[in-house]
């Protein structure tokens, strides 16, 4: 579980977060929502310790992450994975060496342990045999279900997905959403959705946090979404013909 | 004050990068790798360059000798002492400085637009140790060897240029090539390409580690590095020279 207790942060005038609470649930996929510039990627990278907070404490299970030094901070890390927009791949390494990097880094497994582990992992994340591919070869969802492949190499308790859809298909957006969902149930994580996508939250959603002008304004399920009174929210989910067609349908 | 600014900055990163790494373990590949990527891969065009230079040297030292009192051997004192001193040396770095600094920069910013050292930093890996210090490590090793190689290189294309036009016999240029030879000086060559090669790779790093935005900040990047290393190598050479030569 992680929880925030009254995140600030500001850049110079402009304060971004202003005094962010909620809590994040073991296996369960949490969505922070809300328009661009509303905080949502300042909120991540404090959270991963990206940026530094301005005032705030920020709980990884019981340890409290904004007050740890660069080692303890380093411990937690190694429980944590991301998923980034642009999954992050190091260009310079084939598929099976980015998921083998933090195995590398952090555990003393031999070559054959982490060969077999790296085939484990391409089978879950649907890769078989495209290992020893560069991320130059990959297409946009297999770079991204390389990164996911890579963040779960370390079994971590903590997920962080940033963005999972942009820039795919429909088809694809499911399948990696899926595979979110999957591997947090798998793993017992707790995963943390950046998104503004709602295909997405309607589709694998356990918690959401709607995010506007640094405050979370909203806090619910996929199913209370739609027939959430808040005015925002109303202005975020259905600002679509489409998605206000279904809200009458819905009515 | 910017300039205090980068300064202050640039120290905090080299901090960073002389901090303890994760695993030492990983270091030697990444080393030689960078190794292979600054210095063989720079032999073929600092081998050109010297040797077109050792031979200008050698035209020109042989054209501007008219007095019949100055001896022709004085071709092949003045090749020597330039290539050795100060072409094979600061010379050679500065090229060295525009291929390799702008290809680190523009490596390293690319992988910071891109979140890939974002992606080091969330694994708990110290990033700019990580990514800077084999590349400090790899070019203070093997830049020497690259200007040793530039000081033969040059010398032999100004004996070759020089014989070769009949400006100069073999023997007088031998003779001169080794007259007052001090080993001082391809010492103090050596000391200061180690000084060149540091301020190459960590000022290059510092610009392509800071950079922000995208695909045009990282050709600002990239060409910033180049222009800071020339500028401060420039001045390094100038206070080396004060400070070993007299």
């Amino acid at each position: 579980m992680i929880e925030l207790k009254g995140i600030e942060k500001s850049f110079g005038d402009n304060k971004v977060l202003k005094g962010v609470s909620c809590s994040f649930e073991e296996g369960k996929v949490n969505f922070i929502i809300g328009k661009s510039g509303e905080g949502k990627t300042v909120l991540n990278k404090c959270m991963v310790g990206l940026v530094e907070v301005d005032a705030g404490h920020i709980y990884y299970g019981n340890e409290d992450f904004t007050s740890m030094d660069r080692w303890e901070r380093k411990k937690v890390r190694t429980n944590i994975g991301m998923l980034f927009q642009g999954a992050a791949l190091f260009d310079s390494m084939s598929v099976e060496e980015n998921i083998q990097f933090p195995m590398k880094m952090f555990t003393s497994l031999t070559k054959g342990e982490r060969d077999k582990k790296t085939e484990e992992i391409l089978e879950q994340v649907g890769l078989q045999g495209k290992s020893k591919l560069y991320p130059s070869e990959l297409s946009g969802g297999m770079k991204k279900r390389t990164g996911l492949a890579r963040a779960i190499a370390l079994n971590p308790k903590y997920l962080f997905v940033d963005e999972p859809n942009s820039g795919l298909d429909p088809v694809t957006s499911i399948m990696i959403d899926k595979l979110v969902k999957q591997l947090t149930q798998q793993y017992n994580m707790t995963t943390v959705v950046i998104s503004h996508d709602m295909n997405s939250v309607i589709e694998i959603a356990d918690t959401i946090h709607f995010m506007s002008k640094g405050e979370f304004v909203w806090s619910g399920d996929r199913k209370s979404i739609l027939t959430a009174q808040h005015p925002l929210l109303n202005d975020f989910v259905f600002a679509s013909q489409f998605m206000k067609e279904i809200k009458d349908k819905f009515k | 004050m910017p300039i205090f600014s980068s300064v202050g900055k640039y120290s905090i990163l080299m901090g960073r990068v002389f901090s303890r790494p994760e695993k030492f373990r990983v270091y030697p590949q990444l080393i030689i790798r960078e190794m292979d990527k600054i210095g063989l891969q720079s032999v073929g065009i600092v081998s050109l360059l010297v040797l077109f230079m050792g031979a200008v040297v050698a035209i020109q030292t042989a054209s501007n000798i008219e007095s019949g009192w100055i001896p022709r051997w004085t071709i092949g004192y003045t090749t020597r002492q330039s290539i050795i001193l100060e072409f094979s040396s600061t010379v050679v770095c500065l090229i060295i400085s525009g291929k390799v600094g702008s290809n680190i920069a523009s490596e390293i910013g690319t992988m910071r637009i891109s979140d890939q050292i974002d992606a080091l930093d969330i694994m708990g890996i110290n990033s700019a140790s990580y990514l800077i210090l084999p590349k400090i490590i790899a070019a203070v090793f093997i830049i020497p060897f690259l200007v040793l190689l530039a000081m033969f290189v040059g010398v032999a294309g100004g004996a070759s240029i020089a014989i070769l036009s009949g400006n100069v016999s073999f023997a007088d240029f031998e003779y001169g090539a080794q007259y007052d030879f001090r080993i001082w000086d391809v010492a103090y060559s050596v000391i200061k390409t180690l000084f060149f090669a540091f301020i190459m790779t960590s000022v290059s790093s510092y610009h392509g580690y800071n950079t922000h935005g995208g695909a045009l900040e990282v050709g600002q990047s990239s060409t910033r590095a180049v222009v800071y290393s020339i500028v401060i190598i420039l001045v390094a050479d100038f206070l080396l020279t004060q400070l070993l030569l007299l």
